[in-house]
């Protein structure tokens, strides 16, 4: 496994500083240190001293009977001082370079496989004392502790890149190496999946990033490139791609230069395409959940306008009673023997503002009959609530309920929807005179009141019927709760959830001495200004 | 609104009504043609204002907040305030005719109304106060006259108008015939009845506890 790993640069440097000062030490043309690399061995750092005839990466077979061999071989020392004058080395290559006399010593790896020598020759014969040859295991050492480092930092790096690697081929997310030129350099499957082209594709070096980008979105990629370049952070963006069958396909992507490239960054891609299609389908059922509640709430204002046609009816006969009687008036003052326009006129000009306050009872009403979606506008909650109060008098006067009210002077314009906001006071002001009815002779008495507070305004409507027991309270907001034999028990949730939608609150307490109070909160219009 | 001492035999009506354009516009038209009107915006302001006593009519709303229109008619008849009474309702609601008209309503109108029919209501109304309140005013002076009968001359005159004869009458109270003719002399006097006949239905007018009355 070592056998193929690269030494640095700054060690090489090392070395080579080491077998210089070898062979100047010990006086000997070279000193070497040799790599075996089956089934060779080369010579890896060669002295760069007088007469040394070994080049670096120069290359011999093994099984030559090299010095080297036995030294790895035998994993000891070796020492040949005059190789003519020995039986066993007469014959090794080395002599045909005039190298005679050898000393080397094993270089292992940290596992214990060979690495190489370290070793000195001479074309001389050469005794090398016992205290070179502990120089030489002492360099020996030293080699051996930078291989072990080396070993270490290539084991670090190698389990960096296996997790890098398997997160690459969990193809969670699309990977790519790419270039400023547009090219895609390599991707993992999953990319490939998401735009939808094939391995042979990306061997064929075909694949472009950049061909694959929508006009719509090259400046926004352009404007990448050009923040990459100037080394600011790139934030993940979502964009689109071609796919290769022409269609769209949107992504998020994210994107970093690749260190020590000058225009390779790495990206990753998320297909986003099942996202999108979630974000659809909510907004989809959102949708759908707006119109049911609209729907709801528009039946709820249906059956409580029910319950009031008589007070409508009421609300709208006054102003034409008045319009019809000063009409006729000013026919009988011009019809008569002396006519008096003066009065006449009088009398039209009140049946005009009857008139009117028709229109307006009948638009408000209308207001309310009608179905449509909830625009929040600017709201004014007393005029509001006062015009409520108007189209409920005819069912308050009839169950001989008072209503009194306290509504704040100058309160804060709220958001909301008007036609929501009067369906809440229809809602409990109904309730409120209903509860009532249900007491004897007991005086009826029905307050509504409003009132700012810190950024909200406080709307409170309290009756002083039976009220409610702790455990009603608690369950008056559900939907389907009801006490009355009639309704579908949704008012209140219907106004609770207006409320809600308000960004406010409604609630139920005990009213004093005696019935309930419903209050909500509607929060001030933030566009508010004094 | 001021309502002067010369006008004391002019008819008022009075309007309650809590809806301020309803109550100027029926004010506008009884005025238009010459009938005085008030008009009060609740039971309670009527109740507390200081009424001349004129004759005419109510215009009452049934479903005013507060006393309703009913409560009010209730009250005012417990008080023997007789003035006659017109409802004017939104709703024509029937349980509340049959009860009103049970207690007296002259009128049950509903809106909105034509002029001639509330006017003729109106005027039906005041016509019926004025022949009350002369009914009203000829029984007081009766009351007053019987009231400065002496006792016997009451006896006699209860007697006469059971029809029984002067000597009938004589044997029961234990006097002359010559006595009770000189009674019944004095009684058609004081009385200003011209004959026995119109004696008897002055008598009968008469309210029952005031006859039981025997002496001053």
């Amino acid at each position: 496994m070592f056998n193929s790993m690269q030494i640095p640069a700054e060690v090489m440097g090392k070395w080579q500083e080491i077998v210089d000062l070898l062979a100047d030490i010990l006086s000997v043309p070279s000193a070497l240190i040799m790599r075996v690399e089956p089934p060779n061995i080369k010579v890896f750092v060669s002295s760069e001293s007088k007469g040394n005839p070994y080049e670096p990466d120069e290359a011999a077979c093994l099984n030559t009977g090299l010095y080297c061999e036995t030294v790895m071989n035998t994993r000891r020392p070796l020492m040949v001082p005059d190789a003519l004058q020995d039986e066993a080395w007469k014959s090794n290559p080395d002599i045909k370079l005039g190298m005679i006399s050898y000393l080397g010593v094993p270089i292992s790896w940290p596992d214990g496989q060979i690495f190489g020598t370290i070793c000195v020759l001479d074309r001389k014969s050469n005794k090398y004392s016992e205290l070179y040859l502990r120089l030489l295991l002492q360099w020996r050492d030293v080699l051996q502790a930078d291989l072990r480092s080396i070993a270490t930092m290539q084991r670090e790096i190698e389990q960096r890149e296996a997790k890098i690697r398997r997160l690459v081929d969990a193809n969670i997310i699309g990977i790519i190496i790419w270039n400023m030129e547009g090219q895609i350099l390599d991707a993992n499957s999953e990319f490939l999946r998401i735009v939808g082209y094939d391995q042979h594709d990306l061997l064929s070096g075909r694949m472009s990033w950049a061909d694959m980008t929508p006009p719509e979105w090259r400046d926004r990629t352009a404007m990448t490139i050009s923040e990459l370049k100037n080394k600011r952070p790139v934030k993940p963006f979502e964009k689109e791609y071609i796919r290769k069958d022409g269609s769209r396909i949107p992504v998020l992507i994210g994107v970093a230069s690749l260190e020590g490239t000058e225009d390779q960054g790495v990206a990753f891609v998320l297909d986003l395409t099942e996202r999108k299609r979630a974000e659809a389908e909510a907004r989809e059922s959102e949708r759908r959940f707006r119109n049911m509640q609209m729907e709801l709430a528009h039946a709820n204002r249906l059956a409580t306008l029910g319950q009031l046609t008589a007070s409508i009816a009421h609300e709208v006969k006054q102003p034409i009673t008045a319009a019809l009687l000063n009409t006729q008036t000013a026919q009988r003052l011009l019809t008569r023997p002396q006519p008096d326009v003066e009065k006449a006129k009088k009398a039209i000009d009140r049946a005009v503002l009857n008139g009117m306050r028709i229109a307006e009872v009948v638009d408000r009403t209308h207001a309310l009959v009608r179905k449509e979606p909830v625009r929040k506008d600017r709201l004014e909650i007393n005029e509001a609530i006062s015009e409520v109060i108007g189209l409920t008098r005819g069912e308050v006067l009839k169950n001989g309920v008072q209503v009194r009210t306290h509504l704040a002077e100058g309160l804060p314009v709220i958001q909301g929807s008007r036609v929501q906001i009067q369906q809440v006071m229809l809602n409990l002001i109904i309730n409120a005179v209903e509860a009532m009815g249900q007491i004897s002779d007991d005086r009826r008495e029905l307050l509504i009141s409003t009132q700012a507070e810190a950024d909200r305004v406080l709307v409170a409507v309290r009756d002083s019927g039976p009220g409610l027991s702790d455990g009603a309270i608690e369950r008056a907001f559900e939907a389907f709760y009801t006490t009355k034999s009639s309704g579908l028990g949704m008012g209140l949730s219907i106004c609770r959830s207006i409320v809600e939608d308000h960004g406010g609150q409604l609630w139920a307490t005990a009213n004093v001495p005696k019935g309930a109070a419903f209050q909500f909160t509607v929060p001030v219009s933030s566009d508010y200004q004094d | 609104m001021s309502i002067a001492a010369d006008t004391a035999d002019r008819p008022l009506v009075l309007i309650v009504d809590d809806d301020e354009d309803v109550r100027s516009a029926l004010e506008e038209l009884l005025m238009s043609v010459g009938i005085d009107a008030c008009s009060f915006g609740s039971t309670q302001e009527l109740l507390q204002a200081d009424l001349p006593e004129r004759p005419g009519c109510l215009i009452l709303d049934v479903r005013m907040p507060g006393a309703s229109g009913l409560d009010l008619q209730h009250h005012l008849a417990s008080n023997g305030n007789t003035r006659p009474i017109i409802f004017l309702t939104g709703h024509g609601d029937i349980a509340m005719t049959v009860q009103a008209m049970k207690a007296g309503a002259v009128d049950f109108l509903t809106k909105p109304v034509r002029d001639q029919t509330l006017l003729d209501a109106v005027t039906g109304a005041i016509e019926k106060d004025i022949s009350l309140r002369t009914a009203a005013r000829h029984i007081k002076q009766h009351i007053d006259r019987y009231a400065k009968l002496t006792p016997r001359e009451r006896e006699v005159l209860c007697e006469v108008a059971k029809g029984r004869l002067n000597k009938q009458i004589a044997f029961d109270l234990g006097i002359s015939e010559i006595t009770v003719k000189l009674h019944r002399g004095n009684v058609t006097r004081k009385m200003q009845a011209t004959s026995v006949a119109q004696l008897i239905r002055i008598w009968e007018l008469l309210p029952a506890e005031v006859r039981e009355k025997k002496s001053p």
